[in-house]
Parts: structure tokens; C-alpha cells; sequence
């Protein structure tokens, strides 16, 4: 498990280069904090804090109440769920039989892989849920992980070297978004 | 935390202007760079169209979910 501040600007930088940010970020500005969280995640610049703040004042204080770490792996399948119920106006159950929603719904909350071959700059790697096959960006400076780890992505990237343990809370998102899209 | 944007699909274009349609209504949005087309599903941010959606990504899920 990396730091938790890398971990946390890795998991921004990869909702804002995937286009998911709701933030309502112009493009300088999301370029912007792009460009400082990486400078961190990669040569260990300084940290962001400020910008960070910023960002989570915009956001909820969630980070704070539960942990970094404690809201990426568990909290954030909720606030997910909340934000798609409030864009579509529908029940959550019901708004991810909808294809772009259930992409959305999916790919913004964290999922778990184990790793089947590794590349200089991107890993493929297995869903352990659906066994669907993707490759995922390796951000600089951030742990290399080996064949056969479980890691957590989000959206288009790695995040960290991370254990079946901690993918409770996706395993349980998953199978429900799963459910209510075959309904 | 926020980090989500829902997908809408692309229905007029004109110029540097494009609607943008998610189903419960319709919004507009400009292409600041960027090539776009009519039935392309994107994501918008502070009014800027900002990506196209993968849509081989939502196939993959499709399929793995739809054959399970």
C-alpha cells in the first residue's frame, strides 16, 4: 500500500483525465491541479495540500471524517450512488439498466484486478468480479505491481498493490449494480 | 467526493455549439479542441465538451454482464 496523499491524488488525477469529474472545472483548472498532483505522485513535489483542500471543500469533508483510504475503498460506492440518482432523477437500481449509467456507475467506483502481465507504463489486468480484461495506466512513481496482484483501479489507472480483503465493498457495489441491470 | 459526470449523447453540432442530450433533458455545451460527431457520448465539464466516452468500455461491460 502506497501513501495515502498519493493515493488520494492519483484517485482525483484519474476521475479528471477520465472526464468525470464533476467539479465543474474549466479545463485550465483541471489541468492545472492535473499537472501539481502528478508532479507529487511522480518526483515527490510538494504536496498539493492547498489545492487538495480546495478540492475536498468543493466536495464533502467525507476524507476527513473517515480516512483516505476508508472513503476510496468504502465510502465512495455511496456518494456514487447518490451523485446518479441526483443527475438522473431516477431510483439508483433503476438508472444503471441504462448502458452509460451502468458504465459511469462502475468505473467511477473502485474495482479490483489481479494482474496478467505488466508494461512499462500500463498493466492489463482481470476484473475479479467479471473477469472482463483491461489495461490500466501506471502513473510514475507510483509501487510496480507483479503478475498475479490484486490492485485496485479507477477509471483507466492503477492505483495500488492492494489485497482481496479490502474489495468487500466493491464486490457488494458490483453485484448489485449486476442484479438490477438484469432485472 | 465527487468525481462523477454522467454521459450524454450528442445530438447537434453546429459550429464550435453542440447539444447534448441525457435523456431527462438537453443541454448545451462547447467544443473548445477536439474532434466530435453527432452520436458521439461525451462528458461535460463547466459547459466544455471534455471527453468522448469509450465506448468499447461500455461494450466490455455489456457483454461480461449480459453472458454472466
Amino acid at each position: 500500500m502506497i501513501d495515502e496523499r498519493k493515493l488520494l491524488c492519483a484517485f482525483i488525477y484519474s476521475a479528471y483525465d477520465s472526464g468525470y469529474c464533476g467539479l465543474g472545472l474549466d479545463d485550465a483548472a483541471r489541468k492545472e491541479d492535473m499537472n501539481l498532483f502528478k508532479r507529487f505522485i511522480e518526483f515527490g513535489g510538494e504536496y498539493p495540500e492547498e489545492r487538495i483542500r480546495e478540492t475536498q471543500g468543493k466536495m464533502t469533508s467525507e476524507v476527513d471524517n473517515s480516512g483516505i483510504r476508508d472513503y476510496i475503498y468504502r465510502g465512495h460506492y455511496e456518494v456514487v450512488e447518490s451523485r446518479i440518482v441526483e443527475a438522473t432523477g431516477k431510483d439508483f437500481d433503476d438508472a444503471v439498466k441504462e448502458p452509460m449509467i451502468l458504465h459511469t456507475a462502475l468505473s467511477c467506483g473502485i474495482n479490483f484486478y489481479e494482474v496478467v502481465s505488466v508494461g512499462e507504463q500500463e498493466i492489463k489486468a482481470r476484473h475479479l468480479f467479471s473477469g472482463l480484461e483491461r489495461n490500466l495506466v501506471v502513473l510514475q512513481g507510483l509501487q510496480i505491481p507483479s503478475l498475479g496482484d490484486i490492485v485496485s483501479g479507477h477509471w483507466n489507472y492503477y492505483l495500488e498493490i492492494s489485497d482481496v480483503e479490502q474489495s468487500k465493498s466493491a464486490r457488494e457495489f458490483f453485484e448489485r449494480v449486476k442484479a438490477n441491470f438484469k432485472s | 467526493m465527487m468525481c462523477l459526470a454522467i454521459p450524454g449523447k450528442i445530438i447537434e453540432i453546429e459550429g464550435k455549439k453542440v447539444v447534448v442530450d441525457y435523456g431527462s433533458e438537453r443541454r448545451e455545451a462547447r467544443i473548445i479542441k477536439g474532434e466530435f460527431a453527432v452520436g458521439d457520448f461525451v462528458t461535460v465539464a463547466a459547459g466544455v465538451v471534455s471527453e468522448k466516452v469509450d465506448e468499447a468500455q461500455v461494450a466490455g461491460w455489456l457483454k461480461v454482464l449480459e453472458n454472466d
